[in-house]
């Protein structure tokens, strides 16, 4: 019996090193293939810079095989099958690393891509908020997290999500950095979810940050524009391409504006021949609008034609009403001449198309007075 | 027996159970820090050998010169150290009370390191289930333990190694019953639940708690989809068959090649496999890390299908050609890409919406599993403790079945006895286990029959049996059986005056035998078929006359009786 005890606790005591050695072994090989693994994601990175998106593909799963619990490595070879279009692989691999951590945005934000690219509004969100509720406090992570929101933003405004994307734009304005690329993007990104106010808010923010910036100029003047408040517009313009002449937009915009200043018929404070004037040209113009929309190769429905043509002898009646010499001093046939103007480059608009220089400044003018049925 | 000697029986018995006990859990951890080491030593040797990006010089020298190396070391020192290990350890267990030598274990984690590790396609699975096996049965000697326990330490050991090689504890419980006792009833149960439990304990506090594979969820997306895994099923089957026919021919071959050529054998292999891994790299070694892939959906069809022809050629090869190494990890790998491969084409066929092709790459690892192993209940809850998923049980069990079934009608024995069979060692089947309630072949038999020697002439050997009433007689020697000759056809060619004509002229070679622990139906079954006079061979050593059994004996017996 003793033999025996003895050869249970020499086996029980030769165990323990035994076990130790195993676990030196272990740490060793570990090592030992982290490098390796170190030594294919260096090439597999090379690899994506120069293009072969394959072969980094190669080359990142080769690491990812020898350390598989790499995180760096798992998320570099999901974006590389992202990059590929191996979209099913890559959300494989990054639904098993958020199984590791939960909250890692990286791979959130990864997720979220994903889904936005696949059309999955809903699944794209949740991680993107994921994503941002992730990181943790700091300078970085504020930076970090402003890009992210921005980005969600572009998504909610490429699907025409333009309330969601407002609100994620307060949130990114509320915590902006004060500079003035900053305010111009935010701008740019309210301009493009509808809100024209605080675009002009952000535009006018940048352009005091830096009085020399055209862009944030030219901006302000558009969402002026877009107002409705033509004075302020023009001024913003004139100044934006006073510094920067190549910028075509603000170019077309104050063309525009302008037109709209000298052709309104219901301006403030106008003599009455001026008055009479801008309306017989607002009538002249009408009428060559119709008459290009009623040629016979635009291709108009029926009811569109017969509309267009009551609309046209509306535009001869008030003509011969509004005779030179007998020209009555009825302010009514006025008002009645420019809402003529406003209802046929309305109608025009939807039957031939979108309207151009001074037709375009007929419409917008008629949609500042709520005229043209509008 | 009287009260003081029931004593001392009583206390040996209970110092028994107790050495037993504490041994159950030593072996746990031995056999599961020998299974971690081995692995380890696996993926060392790789490293060393193939660094991070091996030229394809250095794929096609490296299994040729170690190959070299280990075939030189199996031939000289370890030749029991070849193959897988399981077929070794059934042996050891069902015809040698257990006993391994402590050399094969030596042998085994050495040549199998350096053959996996070299780039062979093998496995690890098979050599720990040889090694822990092996440390078991040298620990039970060393504490001179009862034959009949040393026996019973071998499927524990094997348990703890294949629980910390796999990192599946009930499927390494399930495997030492199914296929190493070949009883699920088996008494030792709790032992080996109590050794594998603790091997894997051992194994995830160094290796960690990682899983061998990343499985993908698993989801039965349509009820027609049964009929999918049916039809992977039957492809699972007719790919066990062709591999388990192909590697059972190819290791034919070279057992047939001279004697002085099995020093070399092995690097003939390496070097058909240096060639393959210049072209095919993706086969080196044990290949879990392209099953992951297989899992994850991520090899196309033509890869898949490449990846399944050249493993199995390769694995037949390194097999064949006897270097130390399993195929466990191999019909796993066969299985995956067999399964992710049908998973494709069902996906762009079907009628019916189907699930990811990584889950029929999973379900065929099982498949395969089933259909080479021939071990349906272990195939079926390795891939459940893999997956750790319910919902895989229906059509893991309809593919396994099937591809069981087909594999056992075109290949009715299993590869690891006919591959045991081939040494010349035949396994004892189911009936042959039971031990009590019917009489064997060894009950029956004369144990001193009478040989004719090889060289006789029939003169000489009509005068040796003249006086013998027998049927037919027993030419060669106790250690070597050549064949019989029927009484007839010597007592004929005597007459006829052909008396220097030399007797083998009339043998009968391979004749129908039973071995000694047959039952006496089949004995008598087997006897209506012979020449009247049926060999009782060793089941260790098939040419081994244990004894012979006659029209004689059989009568004696019945009248003893």
């Amino acid at each position: 019996m003793r033999r025996e005890i003895a050869i249970l606790i020499l086996v029980s005591v030769g165990a323990v090193p035994a076990y130790f050695v195993t676990r030196a072994v272990a740490a060793w090989n570990r090592r030992t293939d982290a490098r390796i693994a170190g030594e294919w994601y260096r090439r597999g990175q090379a690899e994506l810079r120069a293009g072969d998106t394959s072969a980094a593909t190669e080359s990142l799963r080769r690491a990812s095989v020898r350390d598989r619990g790499n995180p760096k490595i798992a998320l570099a070879l999901a974006q590389v099958l992202a990059a590929g279009n191996r979209d099913g692989e890559a959300r494989a691999a990054l639904l098993r690393m958020n199984e590791t951590s939960p909250n890692d945005p990286e791979v959130h934000l990864e997720l979220a891509r994903l889904s936005a690219r696949g059309g999955d509004v809903k699944d794209a969100l949740l991680h993107y908020h994921e994503a941002l509720n992730g990181l943790r406090a700091g300078p970085e992570a504020e930076g970090q997290g402003r890009r992210v929101r921005m980005e969600l933003v572009r998504f909610l405004l490429d699907h025409r999500e333009g309330r969601r994307a407002l609100s994620e734009l307060l949130v990114l304005a509320a915590d902006a950095p004060s500079n003035a690329d900053s305010h111009s993007e935010l701008a740019r990104l309210f301009l493009e979810a509808g809100d024209a106010a605080r675009s002009l808010e952000q535009f006018v923010e940048a352009s005091r940050l830096d009085r020399e910036n055209a862009h944030a100029l030219a901006g302000a003047g558009e969402a002026s524009f877009l107002i409705g408040d033509y004075r302020s517009a023009r001024r913003y313009l004139e100044r934006a391409l006073e510094l920067d002449p190549g910028i075509s937009k603000a170019a077309g915009l104050l063309e525009t504006t302008r037109l709209i200043q000298s052709a309104n018929p219901l301006a403030l404070r106008l003599p009455s021949d001026e008055r009479m004037k801008r309306l017989l040209a607002g009538l002249a113009q009408a009428a060559k609008r119709l008459d290009s929309c009623l040629e016979p190769q635009i291709g108009l429905s029926a009811s569109q034609r017969s509309g267009l043509e009551q609309l046209r002898a509306e535009v001869e009646s008030m003509l011969s009403a509004l005779d030179a010499k007998g020209r009555p001093r009825d302010p009514d046939l006025v008002q009645d001449g420019a809402e003529l103007v406003f209802r046929v480059e309305e109608a025009a608009s939807l039957s031939c198309g979108e309207p151009t220089g001074l037709d375009l400044a007929l419409l917008l003018i008629g949609r500042k007075h709520g005229g043209g049925g509008a | 027996m009287n009260l003081d000697t029931r004593s001392i029986a009583e206390k040996l018995l209970l110092r028994e159970n107790h050495v037993f006990l504490v041994l159950t859990i030593l072996l746990g951890v031995v056999g599961g820090l020998s299974a971690v080491l081995f692995t380890l030593a696996i993926d060392a040797t790789r490293n060393v050998l193939f660094g991070a990006a091996p030229s394809p010089w250095r794929l096609l020298a490296v299994p040729t010169l170690v190959s070299l190396v280990t075939g030189y070391l199996l031939a000289k020192f370890f030749n029991d150290a070849r193959g897988s290990g399981v077929p070794q350890t059934e042996a050891a267990y069902h015809l040698h009370q257990g006993v391994i030598p402590g050399r094969v274990v030596l042998g085994k984690f050495l040549t199998g390191a350096l053959c996996v590790g070299s780039g062979h396609s093998m496995g690890r699975e098979g050599p720990s289930v040889q090694i822990g096996a092996g440390i078991a049965s040298v620990l039970g000697r060393w504490l001179r333990l009862s034959p009949a326990r040393v026996q019973s330490l071998v499927p524990i050991g094997a348990a703890a190694a294949l629980s910390a090689a796999f990192n599946t504890p009930v499927a390494a419980v399930l495997f030492a019953l199914e296929e190493i006792i070949g009883d699920m009833n088996a008494a030792l149960i709790g032992s080996t639940v109590v050794a594998s439990v603790t091997a894997v304990i051992v194994e995830r506090s160094i290796l960690g708690n990682e899983p061998l594979f990343r499985v993908p969820a698993y989801h039965l997306v349509h009820p027609a989809e049964l009929a999918g895994y049916a039809v992977l099923g039957i492809v699972g089957g007719v790919v066990s068959v062709l591999f388990c026919k192909l590697l059972l021919r190819a290791r034919g071959f070279f057992k047939q090649m001279p004697e002085w050529t099995r020093t070399f054998q092995p690097a003939m292999g390496g070097l058909a496999i240096g060639v393959i891994l210049v072209f095919v790299p993706q086969v080196m070694g044990v290949g879990y890390e392209h099953v992951d892939q297989a899992l994850q959906g991520s090899l196309a069809l033509k890869t898949l299908a490449l990846l399944c022809g050249v493993k199995l050629v390769a694995t037949i090869i390194s097999y064949a050609s006897g270097n130390a190494g399993g195929i466990f990890a191999p019909s796993l790998f066969l299985g995956a890409m067999t399964g992710g491969a049908v998973g494709i084409v069902i996906r762009a066929w079907a009628p019916f919406p189907t699930g990811d092709p990584g889950a029929y790459a999973l379900v065929g690892m099982g498949t395969l599993f089933a259909g080479i192993i021939r071990v349906p209940m272990t195939s079926v809850f390795m891939i459940f403790e893999l997956t750790q998923d319910y919902q895989i049980l229906v059509p893991l069990m309809v593919a396994n079945l099937l591809s069981f079934l087909i594999s056992r009608h075109f290949q009715p024995k299993p590869v690891y006895h006919a591959l045991l069979e081939q040494d010349g060692v035949h396994l004892p089947g189911a009936a042959s286990r039971v031990t009590q309630g019917t009489w064997r072949a060894r009950d029956i038999m004369v144990s001193d029959p009478v040989f004719i020697p090889v060289g006789s002439s029939i003169g000489a050997a009509w005068s040796v049996v003249e006086k013998d009433t027998s049927g037919a007689f027993l030419v060669g020697s106790r250690e070597k059986l050549v064949g019989l000759v029927k009484r007839r056809d010597l007592e004929e060619s005597a007459r006829s005056g052909r008396v220097n004509v030399p007797v083998m002229s009339l043998v009968i070679p391979e004749p129908l035998h039973v071995h000694p622990d047959h039952s006496l139906e089949l004995v008598l079954e087997r006897f209506r078929g012979s020449p009247g006079l049926l060999p009782v061979l060793s089941r260790g050593e098939v040419h081994r006359v244990e004894g012979a059994i006659t029209l004689e004996t059989i009568v004696q017996f019945v009248r003893s009786d």
